[in-house]
C-alpha cells in the first residue's frame, strides 16, 4: 500500500511569503518527485523535481538536482544576477545527474525535470526544464509561464512551419509526451529562464507542480482550489494533491506541489 | 538566522533550536509514525514541521511504472537547438497557454519578464557567405575515425567553429563524456588566406593534433588527426588553393 509523504515547510517568518508544500505517492510504488521550499523574510526558493529512470534512478536524479540547486542557493548570500545563477545551476545539476552512479558504481541512466523559482523582494525568477509546471495566479487568472519541453513542442513547431502535415503530426503523436530536455541529458541547453524579473503584486500566488497535478486537474480546478484556500497555502497545497488523488484513482502519478503567496505588507496576517 | 543542517540532511534554524527539531520529532513519534519512511523525507526541510499529515491514497496499485529513458527522443534536440543562436541557453518563448480571464496584463507582464534577450541571444549573425540562399557553405569536414561517433562527418563553416558535447556547439560530439560540454576545441576557417586553423578551446581539457597538444593556434592540412576526448577526427578541407566559394560570388 502506498504511503503519502507530505512535506511541510514553515517559513522562518510569516511576513511576506506564505508557503505550502504537498507531495504524494499516487498509485506508484515509490516517490520520484523531490520538493524543496524555503522562505525567510523576502527571500525564497522553491523547487519541484520529477525524476524518471529505472529502479531508484528517478528518485536519485530528482534528489540530486533539487539538493544541488538548494545548496548553491544557500551558499550564495546575495546573488547579483539571478537568471545567470539559475542557468548555471541547471547546467551543473545536469552534469551531476548525468554522471551520477548507483551503489554498484554504474551510471544510473536517469533524468529529472526541474521547476524552480527564486523570490527576492517583489521580484520573481523562474527556471524550468522538462514538463513540470510553474503557474502564476493573480486574482482570478491563472497562467502557465513555461513551455513543456516535450516532443509535442517539436511537433507543434514543425506543423507551424509547414514542415509536416496534420496527418504526420497525428502519426507521431504517440510520442508527444517524451521529454526533449531534462537534467541528466549531459548536454542540456534548452531551458526556460526569465531574463528580467517578474514583478509580484500583492496577493500573487506562484504554483509549482509536477505533471501528476496538471494531468489530473484542469487549470480552472487548480485556480478554484487555490482561491478557496488562499488564507493558507499549506491548506491549498494539501487540497490540490488530495483533489488530484480523488480525480484519478487508477494510475495516478507522483504528484507534488509548492504554492507560494506574496504579501507586500509583510504583516502577521497575510490576507 | 543561523541555518544549520543535521546529519540526516534537514535544514533548521540554529539560533532557535539546539538540535534538529525534525529528528527530535521523529524520535518522539517513532511508534507507527507515517511521516518518515526509511530515511526522513526525500527533500531537505527548512525550519520546523507541523503534525504529520497524510492524504487519502488510492487503495490499490498498478504495477510499478517507470518511464524508460529510451523514450526520450534524442534526435529532436539537435533539430531544435539549431534554430537558436549559439550560446543561447534561454528560450524567450511566450507561454502557449491562454490566460483564463480576460485580463491581458498578466500575460503582458510575463512576456516582458521573458523578453529583453541579452546581446549574445540576439539575431543569429548571418555568415558572410549566407546571402540570399541562407546557407552557410561548407569549408571542410572532420570525420570520426575512432570513438563514439565513428563514421560520422562534421561540417566546418567559415569562421570559428566551437567543438563540444553541448547541443548548442557548432560541432557536437555526442556520447563521449570526456569531451567538454563547451568549447573543448575551436576549428576555424579563414577565407582570405583559405587557411584552416585549430585553436585551444576555453575548457580545462586539452586536445591534440597528430598526438601533439594544441596550445597555440596551428594550421591544419588534409589527413591531420585531432584527438578530442576519446575521439579521433580526421580533417578534410573543401576550400583551399584550388577552390573557394568566393569563385562563385557575384559582383
Amino acid at each position: 500500500m502506498g504511503e503519502s509523504v507530505t512535506v511541510e515547510i514553515f517559513p522562518g517568518e510569516k511576513r511576506g511569503l506564505d508557503i505550502g508544500v504537498s507531495s504524494v505517492l499516487g498509485t506508484r510504488s515509490n516517490q520520484e518527485d523531490t520538493v524543496f521550499a524555503y522562505a525567510s523574510g523576502k527571500r525564497a526558493l522553491a523547487v519541484v523535481c520529477d525524476g524518471m529512470g529505472g529502479l531508484e534512478g528517478g528518485e536519485l536524479a530528482s534528489k540530486t538536482a533539487a539538493e544541488s540547486l538548494a545548496e548553491a542557493w544557500f551558499e550564495h548570500e546575495d546573488i547579483e544576477d539571478i537568471p545567470e545563477f539559475l542557468k548555471k545551476q541547471a547546467l551543473e545539476a545536469d552534469e551531476k545527474v548525468f554522471s551520477q552512479k548507483n551503489e554498484s558504481g554504474e551510471s544510473i541512466e536517469a533524468g529529472t525535470t526541474i521547476a524552480a523559482v527564486i523570490v527576492r523582494e517583489n521580484e520573481l525568477y523562474w527556471l524550468s526544464v522538462g514538463d513540470s509546471k510553474i503557474y502564476i495566479i493573480r486574482g482570478e487568472e491563472i497562467l502557465s509561464v513555461c513551455q513543456e519541453h516535450n516532443y509535442r513542442m517539436v511537433l507543434d513547431e514543425r506543423l507551424g512551419r509547414g514542415e509536416i502535415t496534420p496527418e504526420d503530426y497525428a502519426a507521431q503523436e504517440y510520442k508527444a509526451g517524451a521529454l526533449v530536455s531534462y537534467l541528466g541529458m549531459g548536454n542540456l541547453s534548452l531551458m526556460d529562464v526569465n531574463r528580467r524579473p517578474f514583478f509580484l503584486e500583492d496577493h500573487d500566488i506562484v504554483l509549482l507542480c509536477s505533471d501528476g497535478l496538471y494531468r489530473s486537474l484542469t487549470e480552472k480546478k487548480i485556480l478554484s482550489l487555490v482561491r478557496q484556500n488562499r488564507e493558507s497555502m499549506k491548506e491549498a497545497a494539501k487540497a490540490l494533491t488530495r483533489a488530484a488523488l480523488e480525480e484519478k484513482r487508477q494510475g495516478q502519478d507522483n504528484t507534488s506541489v509548492v504554492v507560494l503567496r506574496y504579501c507586500k505588507k509583510g504583516t502577521e496576517e497575510c490576507e | 538566522m543561523k541555518l544549520k543542517r543535521c546529519d540526516s540532511g534537514h535544514f533548521y534554524n540554529g539560533d532557535k533550536f539546539p538540535e534538529c527539531p525534525h529528528c527530535k520529532k521523529a524520535k518522539e513519534n517513532a511508534a507507527g509514525a507515517p511521516f518518515y519512511a526509511e530515511e526522513p523525507v526525500t527533500a531537505p526541510v527548512a525550519s520546523y514541521m507541523e503534525e504529520p499529515v497524510t492524504a487519502p491514497i488510492a487503495s490499490y496499485m498498478e504495477e510499478p511504472v517507470t518511464a524508460p529513458i529510451t523514450s526520450y527522443v534524442e534526435e529532436p534536440v539537435t533539430a531544435l537547438v539549431s534554430s537558436y543562436a549559439p550560446g543561447a541557453a534561454t528560450v524567450p518563448h511566450s507561454s502557449h497557454t491562454a490566460p483564463a480571464g480576460g485580463n491581458v496584463s498578466l500575460q503582458e507582464a510575463v512576456n516582458r519578464a521573458k523578453a529583453a534577450p541579452r546581446e549574445e541571444d540576439e539575431e543569429k549573425t548571418i555568415g558572410l557567405y549566407q546571402g540570399k540562399s541562407g546557407i552557410d557553405p561548407v569549408a571542410g569536414w572532420l570525420v570520426c575515425i575512432e570513438g563514439s561517433e565513428f563514421g560520422a562527418s562534421f561540417t566546418i563553416k567559415s569562421g570559428r567553429n566551437f567543438v563540444g558535447r553541448a547541443a548548442n556547439m557548432d560541432i557536437v560530439l555526442h556520447g563521449d563524456n570526456s569531451v567538454s560540454r563547451e568549447k573543448h576545441a575551436i576549428i576555424l576557417y579563414e577565407p582570405k588566406r583559405r587557411e584552416f586553423i585549430a585553436q585551444a578551446g576555453e575548457s580545462r581539457e586539452l586536445f591534440y593534433l597528430n598526438d601533439e597538444v594544441v596550445l597555440n593556434p596551428v594550421r591544419l592540412k588534409q589527413y591531420d588527426i585531432l584527438t578530442i576526448g576519446n575521439m579521433r577526427l580526421m580533417f578534410f578541407p573543401c576550400c583551399g588553393e584550388r577552390f573557394s566559394w568566393d569563385d562563385f560570388k557575384k559582383d
